[in-house]
C-alpha cells in the first residue's frame, strides 16, 4: 500500500521541518483520501483520526486539522482521512461500517507500519467512535480518545430525528417541528435521509445495528479516554461504557467540556472561523493536553 | 477494483500570498477538451470536497465531459494555512483563484471557466479581469451588495430605512453599553454611508440603480460583457435566499444585464448553501449542460 505521490505538489515541508502529505491511500483497489503531518524529529507517537460523518464530519474537519498540526511538535504524527463515498476519497463506494472499518484499520496499520517504535493513538468522533475503537483494537493502539461518541447507532438514529425537526428553522424554510422530521424520515425510509443537504443514507446506518461501541473494546492495553463535550455532569450512556471497559481490564478516564458542539449544525453559514470557536479552543485543549500527559508519563515510566 | 471509472486526481499545495492552499486537481476520462474548471466555494467554510461532497461530484461530471477542474480550500479552511475570520464581499481571495488557473494551465489547459458560489461567485466576477484566457463564468448566489456576510442583514435594514427615518432612531439608540450592540449599530451607519456615497455616485452617472449595489460587480460584470464572455447567473428561490430578491429588485437597472451574453436563471429552489440533496442532484448535471452548451456555441462562432 502506498501514498498515490507524484512528488510534485502533494507534499509540503514547514519551516520547522515536519511534512505534510495529502494524497490517497488505496484500498482494495479503491482510494481513500488522507493528509498525514509528520515531525521533523522523533516520531514519538502516532494518531489516527476517525471522524464523524455528514454534517458532522464538515463541521469538524477543521478542528481535525488543528489538532495534527498542535500535536507535531509534541513529536505525534497524525492523519486524518475521509471514508470512501465521502469528501474527497473514492465516488462509487456504498459507504457502510465495514467499508470505514476496513478504511480505518488500512489507514492504521501504514503508520504503525512507517512508525515501529511509536505508540499508536486512535480518535474517534461521534460515528467515528464506532470505528476508532474496531481499528484500535486492530492496529493494537495503546490509546483510544473518544470525542463524544455515538455508543451505539438506535441512539443516534433518535438524534438525528431531532435534528431533522430542527433542519427547517436552520433552513428557513416553513416551519420547524414535525413536518421537517416527516420529510427526513420519508426520505430515509426511501433509502436516503436529506439533513440540510447531507446525505443520511439507511444502509449506512443501518449497517451500525447490533454493533453497539461497549462491544468494540479495544483490548485490555488500550487506555480509554473520553471527551464530552458541554453538560455538566458526565453521560450515563458514556458512565456505562467506560464501567463496562473498566472491568474488561482497560484504564479509563473522562473529561468534560464546558461548551456543547452543535454537531450537524456546526459551524455552518454566517458564523466565524473554527478557531474562534469557544467549543473548537477547548477540545483541542483538553486533546492536546491529554496527549501531553501521556507522553511525558511514558518518558517517566517507560 | 471497483470496475467503474474514476477519474485520475492529484493533490497539489500552492502558495497563496502569505499561505499555503489545498486543491485537488482533476484530469479528465478520455480526451481533454483544454479547458479547466475552478469551483470556487462560497463563505460558509467548506472544505475542497465542497458540502456533502458537490464538488467532487461535479469534478467526476466534468471530468467525464473531457474538462480538467481544481476544487481548493481557501486559506483558514479544511487543510489551508492561515486563519479567515469573515468573508467580507469587497475583498475577494484572488491569491486563491490565480493560484488555481495557474495550476490549470501547467496541465495544459488553454482555457479557464469558473464555477463560483456566493463569496467564490464574487471572487470570480473580480479575478475575471485578470484573466486572458477566461471562457465562462457560472455564478451561483452572486452577492450584489458589499460588507462582510454578517453585515448582510443590518445593511436590508438600512436600505429599508428612509435617511429621515434613520436619523430619528438614531437618537433613540438603547443598549449601547453593549459591545454587541455597538457593533452592529456601527455596521448599520457605517452602511448607511456607505449607501449615501454610492447613491450619489450612481445618481451621477445617470442611472437609478440602487445605492446598495456593489459597484465592484457592476464593474465586474460590465467588464465580461464588453468582453463577451458568457455568464450564468442563478439563484434560488426561497425565502432564504435573499440574494435572489436583491437581483430582481434591481435587475432591470443592472446595465451588465443588457450584453446579450449574461443571464439569469432563477430555480425553483433554495440553492444558497446547498441546503437539499436536490439541489445538489440537480446542478451537478445543470453545470455541465451549460458549460457544453456556452462553449461549443462560442467555439462555432469562433470558427465561423
Amino acid at each position: 500500500m502506498t501514498v498515490l505521490d507524484d512528488g510534485s505538489g502533494s507534499v509540503r515541508r514547514l519551516a520547522d521541518g515536519s511534512t505534510e502529505a495529502a494524497g490517497w491511500i488505496d484500498v482494495t483497489g479503491e482510494r481513500v483520501f488522507q493528509v498525514t503531518r509528520v515531525p521533523a524529529g522523533a516520531v514519538r507517537a502516532w494518531l489516527l483520526l476517525c471522524s464523524a460523518i455528514g454534517g458532522e464530519h464538515d463541521g469538524g474537519y477543521r478542528r481535525q486539522t488543528m489538532l495534527a498540526r498542535q500535536l507535531c511538535p509534541l513529536g505525534v504524527a497524525t492523519r486524518r482521512f475521509h471514508y470512501r463515498g465521502t469528501g474527497n476519497s473514492h465516488i462509487h463506494t456504498t459507504t457502510t461500517r465495514a467499508t470505514m472499518i476496513a478504511d480505518g484499520v488500512t489507514a492504521a496499520g501504514d503508520l504503525a507500519a512507517r512508525f515501529p517504535d511509536a505508540d499508536g493513538m486512535v480518535l474517534g468522533e461521534r460515528v467515528g467512535a464506532l470505528v476508532a475503537a474496531e481499528v484500535a483494537a486492530v492496529a493494537g493502539a495503546r490509546d483510544l480518545l473518544l470525542w463524544h461518541p455515538v455508543t451505539d447507532i438506535e441512539a443516534y438514529r433518535r438524534e438525528l430525528g431531532r435534528a431533522a425537526k430542527l433542519q427547517k428553522v436552520s433552513s428557513g424554510l416553513e416551519t420547524a417541528g414535525d413536518a421537517g422530521a416527516a420529510d427526513f424520515q420519508q426520505g430515509y425510509d426511501a433509502g436516503e435521509g436529506d439533513l440540510v443537504g447531507f446525505s443520511v443514507p439507511r444502509p449506512l446506518i443501518e449497517s451500525f445495528d447490533d454493533h453497539p461501541l461497549v462491544q468494540s473494546h479495544p483490548g485490555a492495553g488500550c487506555a480509554v479516554h473520553l471527551v464530552q463535550f458541554g453538560r455538566k455532569r458526565l453521560d450515563p450512556r458514556f458512565s456505562r461504557l467506560l464501567d463496562d471497559w473498566r472491568e474488561a481490564g482497560s484504564t479509563v478516564e473522562s473529561h468534560i467540556l464546558t461548551e456543547p458542539e452543535l454537531w450537524w449544525f456546526a459551524p455552518g453559514p454566517w458564523k466565524r472561523g473554527e478557531e474562534l470557536r469557544p467549543v473548537t479552543v477547548e477540545a483541542l485543549a483538553a486533546t492536546v493536553g491529554i496527549v501531553e500527559g501521556l507522553l511525558s508519563a511514558r518518558v517517566a515510566t517507560p | 477494483m471497483s470496475g467503474v471509472v474514476v477519474p485520475d486526481e492529484v493533490v497539489r499545495w500552492f502558495e497563496a500570498g502569505d499561505e499555503t492552499v489545498l486543491s485537488v486537481l482533476t484530469r479528465p476520462i478520455g480526451p481533454a477538451r483544454g479547458v479547466g474548471v475552478i469551483f470556487l466555494n462560497g463563505g460558509h467554510f467548506g472544505s475542497s470536497a465542497g458540502k456533502n461532497r458537490i464538488y467532487t461530484r461535479m469534478a467526476a461530471d466534468l471530468a467525464e465531459r473531457g474538462y480538467h477542474s481544481i476544487r481548493l480550500e481557501w486559506h483558514g479552511i479544511g487543510d489551508s494555512t492561515g486563519a479567515v475570520d469573515e468573508y467580507i464581499m469587497e475583498e475577494p481571495f484572488l491569491d486563491e483563484a490565480f493560484g488555481a488557473a495557474r495550476l490549470l494551465r501547467a496541465e495544459g489547459v488553454e482555457r479557464i471557466v469558473i464555477y463560483g458560489e456566493c463569496f467564490g461567485a464574487r471572487t470570480a466576477v473580480v479575478a475575471a479581469e485578470q484573466m486572458p484566457d477566461l471562457a465562462a463564468l457560472y455564478l451561483v448566489t452572486l452577492v450584489l451588495r458589499d460588507g462582510a456576510v454578517s453585515d448582510q442583514n443590518p445593511q436590508r435594514l438600512v436600505s429599508e430605512l428612509p435617511t429621515s427615518e434613520f436619523v430619528k432612531r438614531l437618537g433613540k439608540l438603547r443598549h449601547i453599553g453593549d459591545a454587541k450592540r455597538r457593533r452592529l449599530y456601527a455596521s448599520i451607519v457605517r452602511n448607511k454611508v456607505r449607501h449615501v456615497v454610492q447613491g450619489a455616485r450612481y445618481r451621477r452617472e445617470g442611472t437609478r440603480l440602487a445605492p446598495w449595489v456593489s459597484r465592484q460587480v457592476v464593474d465586474g460584470l460590465e467588464g465580461l460583457g464588453r468582453r463577451g464572455i458568457p455568464v450564468r447567473l442563478v439563484y434560488g428561490t426561497s425565502y432564504w435566499d435573499p440574494h435572489k430578491f436583491d437581483f430582481q429588485e434591481v435587475e432591470s437597472e443592472l446595465r451588465p444585464m443588457r450584453h446579450p451574453c449574461i443571464d439569469a436563471e432563477i430555480v425553483d429552489e433554495m440553492i444558497a448553501g446547498y441546503r437539499t440533496l436536490h439541489i445538489q442532484d440537480r446542478l451537478v448535471p445543470m453545470v455541465g449542460d451549460w458549460f457544453d452548451g456556452v462553449l461549443t456555441a462560442r467555439a462555432g462562432s469562433d470558427a465561423a
